[in-house]
């Protein structure tokens, strides 16, 4: 781990045992398979953090899945399918809704927030958030902790490398991945964002450029000793996704989606319970 | 195994006795509310070619709404408006790319949207059962009149061919498409509807596990007592009952195994759409994606593209 991150991910860890945390109830959300629980806890510096928390009613011990959120305003409540077998928590991270007391992030926007000062960018500081709920759902007492998973973007990316007890890792759809490349084709946003960062601030492109290698994927590859699913959205990023997953430690799958939702869904729930040593939860649809 | 056939569903909605004297009220009332738009560049996201604009503007009950309005710089003659509705929990998109094929593209952020969260915030989960046990005071009510008001906000600027609006969207920003469509008839030249949200919307609950339609589920197994006057509540605001007012030229795509818009209500919808222009698209072993990547977004810009006629920016 290199020196922007090491200091900040040690505290980020602490924090997990030494800051505050609250769990309460959220029947709203119960089902027949899963209680609902809301976390309200301290990041690093103390952010007030919000996640939700949902514990299979079936006797424990049961695998801990973190949901790394993406981009966007909101993070979804846990899909029922994935309820019935894994503790899952759904991490708002600080600027998202239900952690945007202090900070609410802007879409487009987020992906430069502070993007000119290696130590203010954002993205550090919600990595952070991310490592803090990772540590706090190894607590819990109905986890199994030797077979924590994580699913989710470059957010669970990061999570794996800065955590060595994942054992399981669902990723794709990183925006912090062969950024040169894709820039120069002028991708839609989010990515645009950076390109409209580096038009509107020339001069200051250079930092930036230099604070984005630490979160190029490809840097930490190493770190991940996960099995692994790597998920491809179309064949024009196969090479890449071969690239990366060359660099991870553990086994890793390559998987091109289809393009056929329902199918690439499917797909991905069987690959997550298989490696978790489980099986699929109950569809969402057509009902059983 | 069973045969799934979504195709063969028949809807519950009724169409209650007062849905379009509601409607003319609300519209009444809407357009009572002096537009008063303001549009702030930013330059941030505009660049040689094209201009970008923070908009803002007011709607049902006094609220002030915001979107995104991108254009061309180099304008020569009237440009064609395309209407951009959003999906359920995602943000507004900036519509750069809109720009530059041409069109005066509008992205609306209807409230509790970021930018529009000021005085109405339920939240997500949260929107679709907000109110749900109130008739009138139905939170997508107000939601909806936002989304009808942009497009009057892009018919009335100096630029825009009136006669050449558009309006697209997937999900949510499907259900609202075919809105727009229905409660302004006369001002939509085209329209696609990807996955429409918020049809059928008691049935779509009993068909799926998924959010947002769970929020319906998680409200009745807490308020079971509240079934009746939430049906009436979704009655008065389901999109299947706006549907046979729409003239324009319309495609509609569904997934056939989605499951958060469960094709069911999708096909029913189809069916009930006024317009003899119309055309559905109903994609295999495709979810909530509904064939998007697998050929129909390309299907859906040129059948946009075919009754608007941008010019787009070399």
């Amino acid at each position: 781990m290199n020196q922007y991150w090491e200091s900040i991910i040690d505290a980020a860890k602490d924090a997990a045992s030494s800051r505050h945390a609250e769990l309460s109830p959220l029947p709203m959300r119960d089902n027949e398979t899963s209680t609902a629980y809301t976390v309200e806890f301290e990041g690093y510096d103390g952010y007030p953090i919000f996640a939700y928390l949902h514990v299979p009613r079936s006797d424990g011990p049961h695998i801990p899945l973190f949901q790394a959120p993406g981009y966007g305003s909101v993070v979804h409540v846990p899909a029922y399918e994935r309820r019935s077998r894994y503790v899952v928590a759904a991490l708002c991270h600080r600027g998202q809704r239900h952690s945007n007391s202090q900070f609410q992030a802007a879409y487009p926007g987020l992906l430069t927030h502070g993007l000119d000062d290696p130590d203010g960018y954002i993205w550090r500081d919600i990595v952070a958030d991310c490592i803090t709920a990772v540590h706090g759902l190894m607590r819990h007492p109905a986890v199994d902790t030797s077979k924590l998973a994580v699913s989710g973007g470059d957010l669970a990316w990061l999570t794996a490398a800065f955590t060595p007890e994942v054992k399981v890792l669902q990723t794709g759809g990183l925006n912090f991945a062969d950024l040169d490349n894709r820039l120069s084709r002028n991708p839609d946003y989010p990515l645009k964002e950076f390109n409209d960062f580096k038009r509107s601030f020339p001069d200051k492109w250079e930092t930036a450029k230099s604070t984005l290698q630490n979160f190029d994927p490809l840097q930490s590859a190493s770190q991940i000793k996960a099995e692994s699913i790597l998920i491809s959205c179309s064949a024009s990023e196969q090479d890449f996704s071969q690239q990366l997953a060359a660099g991870l430690a553990g086994d890793t799958t390559v998987r091109v989606n289809s393009g056929k939702g329902h199918l690439d869904h499917v797909a991905v729930e069987e690959w997550l319970a298989d490696a978790c040593g489980t099986t699929p939860g109950p569809a969402h649809y057509p009902r059983s | 195994m069973t045969h799934h056939d979504p195709s063969a569903f028949k809807t519950s909605v009724r169409k209650p006795d007062d849905f379009d004297s509601y409607w003319a009220e609300t519209l009444a009332a809407t357009e009572s509310v002096p537009l008063n738009a303001s549009f702030t560049p930013d330059t941030m996201r505009s660049d040689d070619k094209i201009e970008v604009f923070h908009v803002e503007y007011d709607s049902y009950g006094g609220l002030r709404i915001a979107g995104w309005y991108a254009r061309p710089r180099q304008i020569d003659g009237a440009l064609p408006g395309y209407l951009f509705v959003p999906g359920y929990v995602s943000e507004p998109k900036m519509p750069t790319d809109l720009a530059y094929a041409g069109y005066a593209a509008f992205s609306a952020a209807p409230r509790n949207k970021l930018r529009s969260n000021k005085v109405f915030n339920p939240g997500y989960p949260g929107l679709l059962v907000h109110n749900i046990d109130k008739r009138t005071e139905y939170g997508y009510r107000g939601f909806y009149m936002d989304a009808v008001r942009a497009r009057d906000l892009l018919a009335g600027l100096d630029e825009v061919d009136e006669s050449r609006i558009g309006v697209q969207g997937g999900s949510q920003g499907g259900a609202l498409t075919l809105l727009v469509s229905a409660l302004r008839p006369d001002g939509i030249a085209c329209a696609s509807a990807g996955a429409p949200y918020l049809c059928s919307m008691m049935d779509a609950a009993s068909l799926t596990r998924s959010y947002p339609y769970e929020e319906i589920n998680d409200y009745l197994r807490m308020y079971p007592e509240r079934e009746s006057v939430a049906r009436e509540t979704l009655d008065l605001h389901d999109i299947h009952n706006f549907v046979d007012r729409i003239t324009c030229p319309i495609i509609v795509n569904i997934g056939k195994m989605d499951d958060v818009c469960p094709p069911e209500t999708g096909y029913e919808v189809y069916r009930a759409i006024g317009s003899s222009d119309k055309r559905l698209y109903d994609y295999d072993d495709c979810a909530h994606d509904a064939g998007n990547a697998v050929g129909h977004d390309a299907i859906m810009q040129v059948f946009m593209a075919s009754h608007l006629r941008p010019t787009p920016i070399a």
